[in-house]
């Protein structure tokens, strides 16, 4: 059973250091290969802390404990240069805004190489085609274009599809997918999810969906994890959950998105709109 | 009410409001509280030390420092106060109505707002003073022309944020006039930042206008006043230089109380910087208007 | 970015119209007459209302506003500031060496205080919270909250009287720079090392420090990246800055007896030496545009964002 999981993590605690307050108790997951979880839940339930925890990237002043392992290889016994190894290539995240994710006074294009550097040993030439290859396979029309651009000539949308490419140059193990599609306006979000599904199918890797957009949670996620509180409530495959949730807190979850759907659906007349 | 709870929660800067607050009182009820007049010419006790009768001992026409240093108070506090709060109203009126009217009323003042911030402040004061003769009432009316327009600016921007919040937008289309906007649903929330935007000028202006009365261009002799009474010291600065002590350290007890003060004011209006202070949003390419217009005496 | 900076540079030319207008018309505000002032600044036993009138028209002063105004103009471009009032010399004679004393005093400390700003901003930055941050800024908070004067009168106390290693006023040679260079170091560093420590910090805190490190980038690309962009606002903090120590080093001069501008100044303002005056308030007014245009010029340059708009 064990060896069939990419990701395992268990008991996991996440505390501020200072004040002692518990942000995060005691959650549990796997993550097998392929799978794609999703976590939902309100903002302040700690979602993004536990994405971050399992990189080892909360700011400092946060401390965490619980076992977390990629492979079998229990990640807290890393160093922090080996740490460092981990992000990225087996690692990779997608962050919720494109538009701050970038270093501003840089061209998009430096970040991508120079992440690549760190990871693999192609010379620029062949760094260049692998990227170029991905971004128009993810729907950007002028890779070259884009490279040469600043975080603020792209649209977040456009800057979600960098991301994306970019995670699908490193082939990592786990991709980890922080509100990827909140700061998007609706059609650019169902866009960006359907590249999310096409990442999927390509590489073949686990991925973990931050999301409170249910809609969008229905149509990429196998298992849905429903945090409140730094507590995961519910742990099911997606089917039932929607079907028939047995914590109150996801049926009010879910409840509520289908309530608003409904209104929506009568106000556009249209129910093939909801789905989005 | 609630940001005064807030404040006193955090110990500096509740001890900083009661110095604040304890100059305050002591300045105004000067005449009660001082022991001796202070412009009291004592020739027998030339520069003698700490006394029953004279705690801080007496200066070089044997006047006592102690009475001195309370009357000090009103010209360099009570009435740098009092400057304060009438450059605070001229530009919060001002930048009440550029922020709230917008179009061609803002237009018009920032453009004269920018005209007046293209002078060096301390330049211009020393300007003013030059023309219309030295003395603390000029040095007053110089910096209430000369700050008014940074105020100004740094109100509407404050309420320009406000005056696009839903409730008035909504409060608009209700039909509610200006007025009633801007008393009812600005002004109680634009009023603590202008507390901590004014108590902020507030030290720097204390030390600016002291620093010009140590020139010679403020209060004239025999008036006491902290930077009066270190410009006299200095004239026997090297044989006793015990005599630049006490008002010196007055002004350095005021002036951190003033400035802990305001950033006490200031974390108790915005809570998030109480729980971690880097969320402070200084955006990148931005210089937060409040350090840019200080400046040190 | 040509067209950006002639565009900017042609904004300054009518700021400037505006500016000298107000200082040709600051006379005005004065409560005598400077026909009077003059005679009094020369010495005139009795000064009669035929004195008066006599010296107003040898000062032009009985012409219309705008021709007055004009003519001044005409002359201040070539630096004719006309003659003092007190000694008769000629204001550029009087005010030309004075601000390059000023100006020199301020480069360098200006420079004092980019670099230990800076190094203490980041320093302070990187060790956010530790004690080195704390005591840092617990010193920089009490050194902003003492006049400058009584700090002045401390050191010259304790470096020139009772140590005699520095000299107490002048500038005679490099070691009369110590002093006051060190005065107005301490009262300005401290406020600029506060906003270039907040921007680093805010730039730490930012998305793109997270991302570059889920991405594997090193601590030190992300410290240069961090760097960057905090300098960023560094530029044009100090563009502001230099102009606003050119103008308030009047204290420390005083005290130092320093030749500069401030010491002049202080000196006419006790006589009512008008001309002085104005040729001040114009020339720094001036220098403060122009600085601050330059400043403004260069952040665009460095920073993409802003290069945007143009």
């Amino acid at each position: 059973m064990n060896g069939m999981h990419v990701l395992e993590v268990e008991h996991l605690n996440i505390w501020e250091e200072r004040s002692g307050r518990v942000l995060v108790h005691d959650s549990s997951f796997r993550l097998a290969q392929g799978e794609c979880l999703a976590i939902v839940g309100e903002s302040g339930s700690g979602k993004s802390l536990t994405c971050k925890s399992l990189m080892r990237l909360n700011r400092t002043g946060v401390r965490q404990s619980g076992f977390v392992a990629l492979n079998g290889e229990d990640l807290s016994k890393l160093s922090d240069k080996e740490m460092r190894k981990f992000r990225g290539r087996r690692f990779c995240m997608i962050m919720q805004n494109g538009m701050s994710a970038f270093d501003p006074s840089r061209p998009i294009g430096a970040h991508l190489l120079e992440t690549l550097g760190v990871h693999f040993n192609w010379s620029r030439a062949e760094m260049e085609t692998r990227l170029t290859a991905t971004m128009s396979s993810v729907g950007l029309k002028e890779p070259a274009v884009v490279m040469r651009s600043y975080p603020h000539e792209l649209s977040g949308g456009m800057l979600q599809r960098v991301m994306i490419s970019l995670a699908i140059v490193l082939e990592p193990d786990v991709i980890i997918a922080d509100e990827p599609t909140t700061a998007l306006d609706a059609v650019t979000a169902y866009e960006v999810v359907e590249q999310f599904m096409r990442l999927r199918e390509r590489l073949g890797s686990a991925m973990i969906f931050v999301s409170h957009d249910l809609g969008a949670v229905r149509r990429i996620a196998d298992n849905v994890l429903v945090m409140k509180d730094g507590g995961v409530v519910e742990h099911g495959t997606t089917k039932n959950i929607f079907a028939g949730a047995s914590h109150p807190y996801t049926r009010y979850l879910v409840s509520s998105k289908q309530a608003m759907s409904r209104h929506f659906e009568q106000l556009m007349g249209d129910a093939d709109v909801a789905k989005g | 009410m609630k940001l005064l709870q807030r404040l006193m929660k955090d110990k500096l800067a509740a001890a900083s409001l009661c110095v604040v607050a304890a100059t305050l009182l002591i300045g105004l009820c000067a005449p009660l509280i001082a022991p001796h007049p202070p412009n009291e010419v004592n020739m027998e006790l030339r520069f003698s030390g700490a006394s029953w009768g004279y705690w801080l001992g007496n200066d070089h026409l044997g006047r006592c420092i102690l009475s001195r240093l309370i009357y000090g108070i009103r010209p360099s506090v009570l009435w740098v106060l009092a400057a304060l709060g009438a450059t605070a109203i001229i530009g919060a009126f001002l930048g009440f109505a550029a922020g709230y009217f917008r179009g061609k009323t803002d237009a018009v003042i920032m453009r004269i707002c920018d005209v007046m911030l293209s002078f060096p402040g301390y330049v211009m004061t020393l300007a003013i003073v030059g023309i219309m003769g030295a003395g603390l009432t000029n040095i007053l009316i110089a910096f209430v022309m000369m700050k008014w327009a940074w105020f100004a600016r740094v109100f509407r921007t404050a309420v320009m944020q406000y005056a696009d919040a839903d409730y008035v937008k909504f409060a608009r289309v209700l039909g509610i006039g200006h007025i009633g906007i801007m008393t009812r649903h600005i002004a109680p929330i634009a009023l603590p930042e202008i507390a901590v935007i004014s108590s902020g000028a507030l030290g720097s202006m204390i030390l600016q206008i002291s620093g010009l009365s140590f020139l010679g261009l403020g209060i004239q002799a025999p008036h006491a006043e902290w930077g009066m009474m270190m410009n006299e010291a200095r004239a026997v600065m090297f044989t006793r230089p015990e005599l630049m002590l006490a008002p010196g350290l007055a002004i350095i007890v005021l002036v951190s109380a003033v400035n802990f003060l305001s950033d006490g004011l200031q974390k108790a209006l915005d809570p998030k910087l109480m729980l971690s202070e880097k969320r402070a949003k200084a955006g990148a390419g931005v210089i937060p208007p409040r350090l840019s217009g200080k400046e040190v005496a | 970015m040509l067209g950006y900076a002639l565009k900017r540079i042609g904004a300054v030319i009518p700021l400037l119209v505006v500016i000298s207008f107000l200082t040709f018309i600051l006379n005005g505000l004065s409560p005598m007459d400077p026909a009077e002032v003059v005679l009094h600044a020369q010495g005139v036993p009795t000064i009669t209302e035929d004195l008066i009138a006599a010296t107003r028209s040898e000062l032009g002063m009985d012409r219309p506003l705008l021709a007055r105004y004009w003519d001044w103009l005409l002359s201040c471009l070539q630096l004719d500031f006309g003659s003092s009032y007190v000694s008769g010399k000629p204001v550029w004679s009087l005010l030309g060496p004075a601000l390059m004393n000023t100006l020199n005093l301020t480069l360098v400390s200006s420079l004092f205080i980019i670099v230990l700003s800076i190094a203490l901003g980041i320093v302070c930055a990187l060790r956010e919270g530790k004690w080195l941050d704390l005591s840092v800024r617990s010193v920089s908070f009490l050194l902003t909250s003492m006049p400058s004067y009584w700090l002045s009168a401390l050191m010259v106390w304790y470096f020139s009287v009772k140590l005699d290693l520095l000299p107490t006023s002048g500038m005679d040679s490099h070691l009369s720079y110590v002093l006051p260079v060190a005065v107005i170091v301490i009262g300005y560093a401290g406020l600029y090392f506060r906003i270039i420590r907040s921007s680093m910090l805010s730039n730490l805190n930012e998305d793109y420090v997270l991302y570059g490190r889920a991405c594997g980038l090193s601590e030190r690309s992300l410290t240069i990246q961090v760097l960057r962009n905090s300098l960023q606002v560094a530029v044009s903090v100090f563009g502001l800055a230099i102009p606003v120590i050119l103008g308030s080093t009047v204290v420390v001069e005083n005290i130092f007896a320093w030749p500069g501008l401030g010491t002049l100044t202080v000196n006419s303002i006790l006589n009512r030496d008008f001309p002085i005056i104005q040729a001040y308030v114009l020339v720094l007014a001036v220098a403060f545009v122009l600085f601050n245009t330059a400043s403004d010029l260069l952040n665009t340059a460095v920073n993409p964002k802003l290069r945007k708009g143009i």
